[in-house]
């Protein structure tokens, strides 16, 4: 009977899971800075940079210290994108921290312009006014996330996240459209 | 829509492949056809700036913050060059929600009937770090305490321990604490603060190695006592503490004195004993939520202090910073940033030796070239 195939990104994923299990230094280290700047700036979106630094640090001693068991469904990018979310969350939920809200630049802008000063303050605020869903499935995206991925990361089916990516694509054009008329 | 549109016609745009290629899933042909339209087109531009905007730059760590996140999560997870390593109670951690087993092992003695590896505790670390002992087997001596828990850290550690009667330990880096099997006694190498809860019956007592001893009388305090600094230091912060003698060595004369809220003393080892008050002794307490403090304190001093802290050796290079005096606040900083705080204060660079936790200050003054 032959051997079952298997995708070669799965069967490398699964070769840094085991080394991760084992404890191996080199695996962690190597995962570690894969994703580490990634995952801070995904939780920053939420609970700001500091705060957000922290929960990483604290996903990845949670799998340490459970790592001989760990087994990441939905693979190790979506799953610490999970860890982080569901921590920032929490923090949120919890009060300990305030919603980061969707920030306007207050440095001052200098441009010989003032219409390209109205279309910088413009941009800063309309991704904060996007709908929660889409900002994060667009913003995933944005950083190479597939729809599998993200669909493990929010919980949803894979067809939901495309279309919520569609979605908040179209609504930002939209948006932008017709400020522009 | 025409390529110099500058508008964009929702039903004109392939939204789908607008979304691989924002993902970089596009293949090659699909993305060149896109930056076409894009170059032409400042709406869709306008629309690609945005997206990308959606994470702050100023949010993304640089390499040099990822590598220094990391060594911190090395020097947690306690993983060596060689890729193994067990979990370490975190140096300064803010938040100590994880669980885990510790095996602890018992107080070696000359003439124990026990076997020496027969004595084993496990430990289940609950909620906030804190350690309860589930399991004791007493040891047996000719002479001396017996023991029921000893609890220890290693450089670059930190643990707080829940005691049976309610009283809370924390423990500095390198220390190890023993508690006697009858009454409230516990001997102490090391630094620990102690959050005692008071029984008037049955007051609570910490031995240091030459037998200085603190008994309770409703306190927190902070007691010092690593044997290569041959001094007891005692800084209370709430209630009282006597400070007294049992079992000194013929070179050690102690006089009783009791210590109120304030109090700072420091017994050397004939047993003189110099008593000092202060308005805030938080200095002396802040280690056990991860915060140094150092006032008006040697370099040399300092970097012991933080070697100990880090589990990080740092030498001097210049010999002249050594009597340089410092003051300086470390506040649950990773030992990359404290070591370069203390750099910038004293007028030195750091230069690292190797892949591990090692590295040497030299003089920016002096101009020193050595790299």
């Amino acid at each position: 009977m032959p051997a079952p195939r298997v995708a070669p990104e799965a069967k490398s994923e699964r070769a840094v899971i085991a080394g991760m299990r084992a404890g191996d230094g080199h695996t962690w280290e190597m995962v570690y800075k894969r994703h580490y700047a990634e995952l801070v700036q995904f939780g920053a979106s939420y609970v700001g940079r500091s705060i957000s630094e922290e929960l990483t640090q604290d996903v990845f001693a949670t799998i340490w210290q459970k790592r001989e068991t760990w087994d990441p469904l939905g693979g190790i990018r979506a799953y610490l994108f999970t860890a982080v979310r569901n921590r920032a969350r929490n923090a949120l939920a919890h009060g300990a921290v305030a919603r980061r809200a969707a920030t306007v630049s207050g440095a001052v802008v200098k441009s010989s312009s003032e219409c390209a000063v109205e279309v910088e303050l413009t941009l800063l605020a309309g991704c904060g006014d996007m709908p929660e869903e889409n900002r994060l499935v667009v913003g995933l995206r944005s950083i190479g996330m597939t729809y599998a991925q993200i669909a493990f990361v929010v919980d949803k089916t894979i067809k939901s996240v495309e279309h919520d990516a569609v979605d908040g694509v179209r609504w930002l054009a939209q948006r932008i459209t017709h400020r522009r008329k | 829509m025409t390529p110099d549109d500058e508008h964009l016609d929702p039903t004109q745009i392939d939204w789908v492949a607008l979304d691989k290629y924002i993902s970089g899933e596009a293949s090659p042909d699909e993305q060149a056809a896109m930056r076409r339209r894009i170059a032409t087109n400042p709406a869709l531009a306008e629309v690609l700036a945005t997206i990308r905007s959606l994470h702050a730059s100023d949010d993304k760590p640089s390499p040099s913050d990822v590598a220094s996140a990391w060594h911190a999560f090395r020097l947690r997870a306690g993983i060596s060059d060689s890729g193994q390593g067990a979990m370490k109670a975190p140096p300064h951690a803010r938040s100590q929600r994880s669980v885990r087993t510790l095996t602890l092992l018992s107080a070696p003695t000359k003439r124990s009937i026990w076997p020496r590896a027969a004595a084993l505790l496990v430990v289940s670390i609950g909620a906030l770090g804190t350690w309860r002992v589930v399991a004791t087997r007493s040891l047996h001596h000719d002479s001396g305490p017996t023991f029921r828990a000893t609890f220890s850290t290693g450089r670059g550690e930190r643990a707080t321990v829940d005691l049976q009667d309610g009283s809370r330990v924390s423990l500095a880096p390198e220390t190890e604490l023993r508690v006697a099997s009858v009454g409230r006694r516990a001997y102490l190498t090391g630094e620990a603060v102690f959050f005692v809860k008071h029984d008037p019956t049955s007051p609570f007592r910490v031995f240091a190695p030459n037998g200085v001893a603190v008994q309770d009388i409703g306190t927190r305090f902070d007691m010092r006592a690593y044997p290569e600094e041959h001094t007891v230091r005692v800084a209370v912060a709430e209630g009282s503490v006597a400070l007294q003698g049992d079992t000194l060595p013929n070179s050690m004369t102690l006089a009783r004195v009791t210590l109120d809220r304030g109090s700072i003393a420091v017994v050397d080892s004939t047993g003189a004993t110099t008593v000092k008050h202060q308005a805030s002794i938080d200095e002396y307490l802040s280690w056990a939520s991860g915060r140094l403090t150092f006032t008006d304190v040697r370099v040399a001093d300092v970097l012991d202090e933080f070697s100990r802290w880090f589990d990080f050796d740092v030498r001097l290079g210049d010999e002249a910073l050594a009597d340089q005096r410092l003051t300086v606040t470390l506040d649950n900083v990773p030992p990359d940033v404290a070591l370069d705080m203390i750099a910038r204060a004293i007028g030195a660079r750091v230069v690292r030796e190797g892949r591990g936790p090692v590295a040497v200050l030299y003089s920016r003054a002096r101009g020193s070239t050595h790299e």
